[in-house]
């Protein structure tokens, strides 16, 4: 299968502390991977190095991401960049303010749209979101087109950023956290809805998320990433009916807890980045983790378990 | 909607309500009363008798209060003892030079923030950012009657670019009018760019961690486009409402640049009225500016209302 | 945690340096500021008079000196007086019944709308030209911004925690206010405190400028530059040194203002973060 997107060996860092050391990840054409990791691990940063929306004080320092052949992170002129980013769909974290506030969704979804396209017309625009919201099971698609943001609910809001998204042909639709801050109902029909379109020809998705079971439902493939590197990688079921590192088992376990259980749920990362030291050599899950060896403080070693299934731990 | 207007406009009347009592109490506790300065050293005591009556001075506390609020509804403010004319009169004359004033100076105030604290914003940290707010923080120290010295030296003695004469109005000559108001709206607008710029930078700050503002950069929405119909449209209310309140202030604080600059402005004719404690003029000038204050807010705030759609249908924030 | 607010240095530079010129004026000034010399008036700089002298033939620097003690010991009393009513009016209508409170605060909505130097002007109008009224009319044209900040940020700490747990223990009001909120508030009403400093000098010069506020033959920076204004056409470096010195401490205390807020901000930060 011909590689669409691929990070090599990406660096970043804020004033503080390093936040992505050395993410490697690749992502084929028509395929759906996801990264997985507690908050705080670097994966919305990750998304954030592809579109060039990093926060003021991170930069990248090493690495390069490659779209379709074309380095993105070297991409320079508006044009070639404008063509590049049109290419890729974007849905963000479900939040009150992804929307903009002032503008009807009929605005929103158009309005870039008619930049990409300068031939197009308003109304074709129109037409066009009409047809991508009925086709996300929008039932009066014309009467959401003339509403306000705030007169929508949250799961209107996620499927409107995913219709808005889906404007332009994209090759890849890139996703924060679809199903967080939503009620259980309305995860179901996010869920449905990306497992349809991971379905879709030619669409190749790179979702984040700590949500296991979503991961599960529509991923091929899954990165595990910790402390700012991937530490395992394979096929959905590699990761999912054999895990390998620690930390890998420890998630699984955790999602598949009732709720009530999750008292002993492992430490935030948050609290620990300062903690963990992110270029050192060292396993950066050390300190938490159940089974370490005397050599685990000095490097990591890698286990290849499959063509697709690779670990960094020396389990 | 209709009911956040109504329950806005009635708190404007209350605050109306509130001011004119607080001048009135006030204005009686100036020493020496109108008709005193109104007949003069050599008065005899039957004409002050007689001014007295005018002034309904010889009344009683309640009903001098009521004939207070009486004349304000119908913007009589009485007469002025120092120059023997209509309050209103006075006032009506003068108010067009301090309007020009302060209408211009918060406009280049607002388009100079606007265009440089958006700027600022964008590159934060960087040196634009750090040198306007530097040149803004000194410029913003200055007492404006030194800035409009330093400028009358440069501009008027040194450079010989702007005659400050007589103030000429813009039915006689619009260069004449420009030329004499130049240099005061300039030096206005200087101390009130400070204020101003911050507030834009910080809620243009703001704005670009908002999500919207990500995903319309990475939807490809041009980079102007994106800082003008979304940026600054969601940022500009703040700064609006500041403009206009401070629009509403400078109408009745440029008593000092309209001094130094010689114009017949609303300012120095309240300087005049308190050198001359001439009560009339004082109390119609406070209550006329704390009208233009609370309609001016007023205003700002019902136009801001109405700009907003989610406020607009969902009838108002809570007041 | 931010290395160090720039701000926060230069401010205390010139703000030292302005404590500096107004306390040395009480042990030397080079000659007395009130003293005439008609034959030497309007010189410039000269190792005689080394920031030249005025249209009376008084020593500039002298004046500048005095002027300046008068512009710091005024904006000094006047801002406290004006922050210590501002807190117990805030205080007093954040504690009692709701309605008078938000009454109290309309009424502050509206002192806030006016210019102040509006307000200071109408206090001289019923005061009377001078240094006290001045003084006076000034710390009322502070009340205001104090009495809005206190009564906001009482109405945000009375429902934190450790308030209603004072509550609970049964401390009387009083109590809590002085040993509760008030340390818990004092970050921000130190930096109000500081840069209000630098708008009441700014206020208390205005008013000297327009000959309202201490009378001749005392000086005051606002006078001096107010005499300097006849001369601005013919010698305008009357104008200069007494400018120079207003401006360098009105900016000292608003950087100092705004490096304390940077600093507590940064304290702040590295607590919680």
């Amino acid at each position: 299968m011909a590689e669409l997107l691929s990070f090599r060996s990406l660096y970043a860092s804020d004033e503080r502390h390093a936040i992505l050391a050395g993410l490697t990840l690749h992502v084929d054409r028509g395929e759906t991977v996801a990264i997985v990791g507690e908050s705080g691990c670097g994966k919305t940063m990750s998304i954030g190095a592809l579109l060039d929306i990093l926060p003021d004080d991170v930069s990248i320092t090493a690495g390069s991401i490659a779209f379709d052949g074309e380095d993105v992170l070297s991409c320079r002129g508006k044009e070639r960049k404008a063509r590049l980013y049109s290419r890729i769909g974007f849905v963000p974290q479900n939040t009150s303010d992804s929307l903009y506030p002032l503008m009807t969704v009929s605005e929103v979804m158009t309005d870039a749209y008619m930049h990409n396209h300068p031939d197009a017309g308003r109304r074709q625009a129109r037409e066009r979101a009409a047809m991508l919201l009925s086709s996300l099971g929008i039932e009066d698609a014309g009467r959401v087109l003339s509403l306000y943001p705030f007169q929508l609910s949250g799961g209107m809001k996620q499927r409107i950023n995913i219709a808005a998204a889906l404007m332009d042909d994209i090759d890849l639709l890139v996703a924060d956290e679809p199903t967080s801050a939503l009620d259980i109902h309305i995860r179901r029909q996010i869920e449905a809805l990306y497992a349809s379109l991971s379905g879709r020809e030619g669409l190749a998705m790179l979702v984040v998320s700590h949500d296991l079971g979503f991961v599960h439902s529509i991923a091929d493939r899954v990165y595990v990433m910790y402390a700012g590197r991937i530490i395992e990688e394979g096929m959905r079921d590699e990761i999912f009916s054999d895990p390998v590192h620690p930390y890998t088992k420890a998630l699984i376990e955790l999602s598949t807890m009732k709720t009530r259980d999750r008292a002993h749920d492992l430490p935030e990362l948050g609290r620990l980045a300062s903690a963990v030291d992110r270029e050192s050599p060292a396993c950066a899950f050390l300190p938490r983790c159940c089974c370490r060896r005397e050599s685990c403080a000095v490097s990591v070693g890698y286990a290849c378990l499959s063509d697709t299934h690779l670990v960094r731990c020396v389990l | 909607m209709g009911k956040y207007i109504a329950k806005r406009i009635l708190s404007s009347l209350a605050v109306m309500a509130i001011v004119s009592l607080v001048a009135f109490a006030a204005l009686e506790l100036i020493p020496g009363n109108a008709a005193l300065v109104a007949a003069g050293t050599e008065g005899s005591s039957s004409a002050v008798a007689s001014l007295s009556a005018e002034f309904g001075l010889d009344r009683g506390f309640g009903e001098r209060l009521l004939l207070y609020y009486r004349n304000i509804l119908s913007f009589d403010f009485g007469i002025s003892s120092y120059f023997g004319e209509n309050v209103s009169t006075l006032i009506g004359q003068r108010l067009g030079v301090t309007f020009s004033l302060a209408f211009f100076s918060i406009l280049l105030a607002f388009i100079f923030s606007v265009v440089l604290g958006s700027a600022a914003a964008l590159g934060k940290g960087r040196f634009l950012d750090i040198f306007s707010r530097t040149v803004v923080q000194i410029f913003s120290s200055m007492p404006s009657f030194w800035l409009s010295l330093v400028f009358l030296i440069i501009f008027s003695s040194m450079l010989h670019l702007v005659d400050v004469g007589d103030y000429v109005s813009p039915a006689v000559s619009i260069t004449g009018y420009i030329s004499s108001i130049i240099l005061p709206v300039i030096v206005l607008a200087i101390g009130e760019t400070g204020p101003l710029l911050r507030l834009v930078r910080a809620s243009m700050l703001r704005v670009r961690n908002e999500d919207w503002y990500r995903i319309g950069k990475v939807r490809g929405i041009p980079r102007i486009r994106l800082m003008t119909a979304y940026a600054l449209r969601y940022a500009l209310p703040g700064p609006l409402t500041l403009a206009g309140s401070e629009l509403a202030k400078l109408l009745g604080g440029t008593a000092i640049v309209e001094s130094i600059f010689a114009l017949p402005g609303l300012g120095r004719l309240f300087l005049t009225a308190v050198e001359m404690r001439d009560i009339p003029l004082v109390g119609g000038i406070v209550i006329f500016v704390s009208f233009l204050v609370v309609l001016m807010n007023l205003l700002t705030d019902l136009s801001l209302f109405l700009s907003n759609p989610a406020m607009r249908k969902a009838g108002g924030m809570g007041l | 945690m931010r290395k160090h607010s720039v701000s926060f240095i230069i401010g205390i530079v010139l703000v030292a340096f302005a404590f500096a010129l107004a306390s040395a004026s009480l042990a030397f000034m080079p000659y007395d500021p009130e003293e005439m010399d008609i034959y030497n008036r309007l010189q410039g700089p000269s190792p005689a008079h080394l920031l030249g002298t005025d249209h009376f033939g008084r020593d500039i620097l002298s004046r500048i000196m005095s002027g300046s003690l008068v512009a710091l010991s005024g904006a000094l009393a006047s801002v406290m007086i004006g922050a210590l009513s501002g807190i117990v009016l805030g205080t007093i209508s954040a504690l009692s019944p709701r309605w008078i409170g938000s009454m109290l605060q309309r009424v502050i909505d509206a002192l806030m709308a006016f210019p102040t130097i509006l307000i200071a002007l109408v206090l001289v109008a019923i005061a009377g030209k001078g240094l006290l009224p001045s003084v006076l009319a000034i710390a009322l044209a502070m009340v205001p911004v104090f009495s809005r900040l206190v009564y906001t940020m009482m109405l945000e700490t009375k429902e934190k925690l450790y308030v209603k747990a004072a509550v609970s223990y049964g401390s009387g009001w009083l109590r809590i206010v002085a040993f509760h909120m008030i340390p818990s508030m004092a970050s921000r009403l130190i930096t109000q405190f500081t840069s209000s400093i630098g708008s009441a000098i700014l206020l208390e010069s205005s008013l000297s400028f327009l000959g309202l506020g201490i009378q001749p033959p005392s000086s005051s920076l606002g006078m001096m530059l107010s005499e300097a204004r006849s001369y601005v056409l013919t010698y305008p470096y009357q104008a200069i040194p007494s400018g120079a010195v207003l401006l360098i401490i009105v900016l000292g205390f608003n950087l100092l203002g705004d490096g304390i807020s940077e600093v507590f901000a940064g304290r702040r930060r590295v607590r919680h973060g």
